[in-house]
């Protein structure tokens, strides 16, 4: 697409024990922009987008062949610390999960481990930019030592949101971040991730085909842990070259 | 062709095709008896082709809606969303064409009678081509055929050319016989409209096209 690539994969294969979940996963990510997977449930979209942070490795019989390269670094080469790597990597996942702690705390959390703050001064305004950005400022400014669970659902999701963006991640992954979420919602985060598309490169996991369209420059769609189709958002849904990727689109059987 | 897993959507899709198709029989009745008209005018058969043209209209209105609700409801993508937004397209295409039908009974009403020293076919022979072309037009849109829909364009060639002739025949008719001015001028009128139905039979194959290839040329 002309643009810098800043996720690049190649022929990755993840196995679960035996089972192979991923088979020869080659998919590039360009910088700064939104990237959907889309796919059936179990097709691996999620097993894929938590290599890209290492999240499998907390799973015993999780097995990864293959390369996955941010920056042109190889982020399963042996000197790559995992912590650093998910700083670098943030997530935002499914169900919002707020830490059992105030909003302040939970968007602090995260700079105060990895020492991002000289000063309390420097952290309160960490804090503050993190929940601006994420859009949740306004709504919460007068009750940010209450618990973040006070909040609601889409709110929740967007201190999550702020949570993630507080360490200064440079990729955004997100596993199906709206569908615990209303209508409303759902369109406040979609109008965030247009906005974090201008700094973060986003790599998002969704069942709407819908919020695909409406979010993403790119899209690649996942069937039994193959890639099937990757490619510009528009093509895929007007004019996707496979038939498989027309037939799950559209909705049909056959 | 395979099937929705939600069936009421294959049900909506179909429903609107054969909505579409019905139009466009409608419509190609009307090109027929508006071409007949040029051949044998009748007054009251003129009336009934005008006449005829509101259920045309209606018939579109129907589709629109049913081709809005179904976008709302449904929220279609590639080849589903392709075949609404052509219904919407092709629809509004027979709207036109009924219109220009129905221009040409009124021409007719205006004329009311031939001239006894106009003798020539030519503008009726035009329709009977442009008539087969619509034809043809709308069966690439019912069979869904890009090999049909392909020879519409090539034949509206042969029609715009034929409409020239007939453009030259018609001017050198009214300079060797000045009394039948006023009738050549409304056969012109005729036989633009019937070359515009050409024009618009085009841009249907156009849509079939684009439904099927899934870009437009």
């Amino acid at each position: 697409m002309g643009e810098n690539i800043k996720i690049s994969t190649k022929k990755v294969n993840v196995f679960y024990g035996d089972k192979k979940a991923l088979e020869n996963i080659s998919l590039e990510i360009p910088e700064k922009k939104v990237t959907s997977l889309i796919g059936p449930s179990g097709c691996g979209k999620s097993t894929f987008i938590r290599c890209l942070n290492r999240m499998n490795d907390t799973i015993d019989i999780c097995r990864i062949e293959g390369k996955i390269i941010i920056d042109n670094e190889d982020i399963y080469a042996n000197e790559i610390d995992p912590v650093l790597l998910r700083a670098k990597v943030g997530m935002v996942f499914q169900k919002p999960n707020p830490f059992p702690k105030s909003i302040f705390e939970n968007v602090a959390y995260g700079p105060r481990i990895h020492g991002l703050a000289k000063s309390n001064d420097e952290l309160d305004e960490l804090v503050t930019n993190s929940l601006i950005k994420a859009g949740l400022f306004e709504e919460i400014k007068d009750r940010i030592h209450e618990p973040g669970t006070s909040l609601s659902g889409g709110q929740q999701q967007r201190l999550c949101i702020a949570r993630t963006i507080a360490i200064s991640p440079q990729i955004i992954l997100m596993d199906e971040p709206c569908s615990a979420l209303d209508p409303i919602a759902t369109a406040v985060i979609e109008e965030l991730i247009d906005e974090l598309a201008k700094n973060y490169t986003i790599v998002i996991v969704t069942h709407s085909m819908q919020q695909a369209a409406r979010v993403s420059q790119q899209t690649a769609f996942f069937h039994m842990g193959n890639l099937i189709e990757v490619g510009r958002t528009d093509q895929i849904f007007s004019t996707p070259s496979q038939k498989k990727t027309q037939d799950y689109i559209t909705g049909k059987i056959g | 062709m395979k099937e929705h897993i939600v069936t009421t959507y294959d049900e909506d899709l179909n429903s609107l095709k054969s909505n579409l198709t019905k139009m466009g029989l409608n419509v190609e009745k009307q090109i027929f008896q508006a071409v007949d008209l040029i051949k044998i005018i009748n007054i009251s058969k003129a009336k009934e082709v005008i006449e005829n043209d509101k259920g045309i209209d209606a018939l579109e209105k129907k589709i629109r809606g049913f081709a809005t609700i179904t976008l709302s409801k449904r929220q279609p993508l590639a080849d589903d969303l392709r075949q609404i937004i052509i219904s919407l397209k092709i629809s509004s295409i027979l709207e036109r064409i009924g219109d220009h039908a129905s221009n040409v009974a009124g021409r007719i009403l205006s004329v009311k009678k031939a001239p006894e020293t106009y003798r020539t076919d030519s503008i009726h022979q035009l329709g009977i081509l442009v008539l087969k072309n619509f034809s043809t037009a709308l069966s690439a849109f019912d069979q869904e055929s890009k090999e049909i829909a392909q020879s519409v364009p090539t034949e509206d060639i042969a029609i715009n050319s034929i409409y020239e002739t007939c453009f030259r025949e018609h001017l050198h008719l009214m300079m060797e016989d000045r009394d039948i001015i006023g009738f050549c001028t409304q056969m012109l009128f005729i036989a633009k409209e019937l070359e515009r139905i050409g024009d618009l039979s085009k841009v249907i194959s156009k849509e079939v096209i684009y439904n099927l290839q899934g870009t437009l040329k």
